[in-house]
């Protein structure tokens, strides 16, 4: 391992657990070891958690209080883990509606309380963290790092965002922690603060926490739009090539477009460790296309900035292992479980924010979970997350077709580049299609193929643009589907 | 005046969402409209409806004698001579045509509080300098008065910011400009919704503002012209309307303000423009000014009430008008946003309000802003500040 690594893992991480009350290290060993429990365990341990957390929220938060009374529900009536689907599930609509303290546990010390938020500005959910859930999220983050290409803390880290307009709207406008000040720090031990000593620490190493990961950001592809010009991809591998991260991690979009323009070109991939796609849906198709532009290891996590990282990928490539000590999710298909492997939409309970409960959060996407043994050593369930539950299509037969799927549908086809779908009202699409350099859009045969894909009566036409522009908050809809409700 | 007969003229306070009435602090960047404007563009389309100036038919002579009693109604409105108004888009158009057509040499001074559109059009071309702020935010004379030194074609100025909401000394810079042989360009879109406006006592030389920000539709706003000024100008947009006779290789041009018009404008706009210029009169401008300075003073007091809200520019409700900018310590704007409007249907704006510029002078990130007219109550700012004071508290 290279020295600043060492030094980190070794010596600068344990010591702030030992030293502060910056628990960030044995959090994260407790996490690893938890990795090594049978599905059993685990299973217990979600549900001996499940019960603390509905009884703390029914006991401490309004909100799930009135919930739980209006339906009759006691915390001792949850004695398994399928008891949860008695408690309706948790809208975003209903977070905001009673953010803040309707939604969170009264009589708790707020003093190191964190906001945190969904990026965007339309959709944009607020959360909170206490300190101790923010200590765990963190070292949920060095453990999918861990897990999910065997990057530690130290090795150089590059990151493309998807936040676009952020000078224009400010929309990266998130507290910012106070700087670790030596001065104020030997005022506090001095003055025998102590506490106050260790939670300057802390946010002091939480401002600082972009230099000691060697973190690197890039600029989005702001309001350009899928197809930038070549010069700016030119320039973000340049500046790829020129860093050399071990961890290369970005929106889907982003790394998919810089992978084709290096297979297109013939262009020699910069030197990379692993990447890690984030902030968007990967699809297995630009999975593909990324690893073997870049010649290495694509790992997928998932997470939210509401709730924090919830999942990672393995060397096998079969879904992302939910950490299952941390949280719990369901996959619904209408009103009932759904199967492994069946599609569904995912209905996530926090286990650990005490601050601020999500019990049921109905998170907005879709996918499947599987829970066989698929020999990698990790035993906590595997999410397949195939896209947005509003970017989910439905046929005039009811077969759902998720935003993964329709996406590998058109990049199949040589002559789309970039593509936005769009279901205008019932059985009627609209396609918007950036060409491949040199290729016409073939309508005809779009409109054919996509009849024998989706479904004999739909209706497509298909118009070719330079770009698709991104959402609100940068990221992009490659689906906007009105079918989903019915899943 | 009586807000809830004038509430009542407004259909869109009978909306609920989620149960609950709407309660819109979104002004500054459009205003709602009263049921009398909404008639009025009605009433046009049912009745009036036909190209103007070109047509001896009784539709067109109607649609055109309704369009000029506009062109009146705003020319009486501000004290000018109908010649002296040109009907454009928005505050935004009327700058660009004033920075593209107004021939002179000599530099252009601008003020670090504009709203972009007072900022970005006279960078194009020509030589722009940036008049500070002094500590309340307002526009610093003294700065003015030294930057002056150099040849200047004309100071564009806002009225009233955009974002502090501050009434800036326009007539103390109007005056430095003339003893400096400057011309003035007032950027009234913030200030004609809510004040007597009189460019004749003010003295500028041109003068903008936008209809939607006064109860009228989108797409319709007004520049004055001191008349004589209209020499050093020449149209930047030809064709219909723009001449007296045309021939291949020649024209004639047709006179101001007719010829800064081409092409058909924006007609019912221009009609409903009026009409919601005569709304306002009927309540009187100066009981619209002490609704808004009573509501500003409110907010203030029950905003400087509560901890970890952070206020911008002077705390004297006197120095304000319908505009109050903050943030929340540790809470971003948008988030602050966010929840007023999901939890009780508080619309207030959040982000920038297109002028980077003055939150780079302050150094501040994007911020949250209440703005207000002559629908709100005091019992809406109340509502408002428990909220923030709940969220704002609350960590």
């Amino acid at each position: 391992m290279q020295v600043y690594p060492l030094i980190m893992n070794r010596l600068v991480m344990p010591a702030a657990s030992r030293f502060t009350d910056l628990k960030i290290w044995d959090e994260y060993k407790a996490m690893m070891k938890s990795e090594r429990l049978s599905l059993e365990q685990l299973r217990q341990m979600q549900l001996t958690k499940l019960r603390a957390i509905v009884r703390h929220a029914y006991e401490n938060v309004p909100f799930y209080r009135q919930r739980f009374e209006s339906i009759g529900l006691h915390p001792e009536d949850i004695k398994s883990l399928e008891d949860i689907e008695r408690i309706p599930p948790t809208t975003k609509d209903d977070i905001m509606a009673n953010f803040p303290e309707g939604i969170t546990a009264e009589g708790m010390d707020r003093s190191r309380w964190k906001y945190v938020a969904s990026s965007g500005t339309t959709r944009k959910i607020m959360g909170i963290h206490d300190f101790r859930k923010s200590t765990l999220n963190w070292a949920a983050g060095i453990r999918a790092h861990r897990l999910a290409g065997n990057h530690r803390m130290g090795m150089k880290w590059m990151e493309i965002p998807p936040h676009m307009c952020t000078t224009i709207c400010g929309i990266n406008d998130g507290p910012k922690g106070e700087k670790l000040s030596t001065k104020k720090l030997v005022e506090l031990v001095k003055g025998g603060d102590f506490g106050g000593a260790g939670r300057h620490v802390y946010e002091g190493l939480y401002s600082m926490r972009h230099d000691l990961y060697k973190r690197v950001t890039l600029p989005s592809f702001g309001p350009e739009g899928t197809n930038i010009p070549e010069s700016d991809i030119v320039s973000y591998l340049d500046s790829i090539r020129s860093y050399q991260p071990h961890l290369l991690e970005g929106l889907p979009l982003y790394l998919y477009t810089f992978a084709k323009y290096i297979l297109d070109k013939g262009v020699p991939a910069p030197r990379v460790g692993v990447i890690k796609p984030f902030g968007g849906s990967l699809t297995p198709y630009m999975k593909q296309i990324i690893a073997t532009a870049f010649g290495c290891e694509v790992y997928d996590t998932y997470g939210c900035s509401e709730l924090g990282f919830m999942a990672c990928d393995c060397p096998k490539h079969e879904g992302v292992h939910l950490f299952m000590d941390l949280y719990h999710v369901e996959v619904r298909h209408g009103d009932r479980a759904a199967a492994p492997g069946e599609l569904g939409k995912f209905y996530v309970t926090d286990l650990e924010n005490v601050a601020m409960p999500w019990i049921r959060y109905e998170i907005g996407d879709v996918g499947r979970y599987f829970e066989d043994d698929h020999g990698c050593g990790r035993r906590g369930i595997r999410l397949e997350v195939e896209g947005r539950v509003q970017d989910t299509l439905v046929n005039s037969q009811g077969k759902f077709f998720t935003s993964d799927e329709v996406f590998d549908f058109f990049h199949a086809r040589k002559e789309i580049d970039n593509f936005q779908l769009t279901e205008k009202s019932s059985g009627r699409y609209e396609l918007l299609c950036v060409p491949v350099e040199g290729e016409e859009i073939d309508r005809e045969g779009i409109a054919r193929d996509f009849r024998e894909f989706f479904d004999p009566e739909a209706n497509i036409k298909a118009y070719a643009v330079k770009t698709i522009k991104a959402e609100d908050g940068g990221k992009f809809r490659f689906i906007k589907a009105k079918g989903h409700d019915k899943l | 005046m009586d807000i809830q007969k004038i509430r009542g003229d407004f259909p869109i306070f009978e909306r609920r969402i989620n149960g609950k009435p709407i309660v819109y602090f979104d002004s500054a960047a459009t205003t709602q409209k009263p049921r009398q404007v909404i008639d009025t563009l009605s009433n046009y389309y049912a009745n009036h409806c036909a190209n103007i100036h070109r047509g001896v038919h009784t539709l067109s002579q109607e649609s055109s004698e309704l369009y000029e009693e506009a062109r009146r109604t705003v020319a009486r409105f501000i004290n000018a001579d109908e010649r002296e108004i040109v009907f454009v888009r928005n505050t935004t158009e009327a700058i660009n045509l004033v920075s593209t057509c107004l021939k002179g040499e000599g530099q252009i001074l601008s003020t670090v509080t504009e709203h972009h559109s007072n900022l970005l059009p006279w960078g194009r071309s020509r030589d722009v300098d940036y008049v500070d702020i002094d500590a309340h935010g307002r526009i610093d004379v003294e700065d003015l008065k030294g930057k002056l030194q150099k040849p200047t074609l004309l100071v564009a100025v806002t009225h009233v910011s955009n974002v502090l909401g501050l009434i800036n000394p326009v007539e103390a810079v109007i005056a430095e400009a003339r003893k400096n042989g400057a011309l003035t360009l007032v950027d009234a879109a913030q200030s004609a919704p809510h004040m007597e406006i009189d460019v004749k006592a003010m003295g500028c030389d041109f003068l903008v503002f936008s209809g939607h920000k006064m109860l009228a539709p989108s797409g319709i706003g007004v520049l004055y012209v001191r008349e004589e000024l209209y020499e050093r100008m020449e149209p930047y947009l030809m064709g219909g309307s723009t001449i007296k006779e045309a021939h291949l290789g020649s024209y004639v041009p047709e006179e101001p303000p007719t010829c800064y018009e081409a092409g058909t404008p924006n007609i019912e706009g221009a009609i409903a423009l009026a009409s919601a210029i005569d709304y306002l009169s009927d309540i009187g401008m100066e009981n619209v000014l002490a609704h808004d300075k009573a509501l500003m003073a409110l907010a203030l007091e029950r905003m400087k009430a509560i901890d970890n809200v952070e206020l911008y520019g002077s705390l004297d409700p006197t120095d304000r008008l319908s505009v109050i900018t903050f943030n929340v310590k540790g809470m971003g704007c948008h988030g602050v946003a966010k929840v007023l409007n999901l939890r009780e249907n508080i619309m207030i704006r959040s982000g920038f309000h297109c002028a980077q510029p003055l939150h780079d002078r302050l150094g501040i990130g994007p911020t949250a802003r209440m703005s207000f007219y002559i629908y709100n109550t005091p019992e809406e700012i109340e509502l408002a500040a428990e909220l923030l004071g709940k969220i704002a508290e609350f960590i």
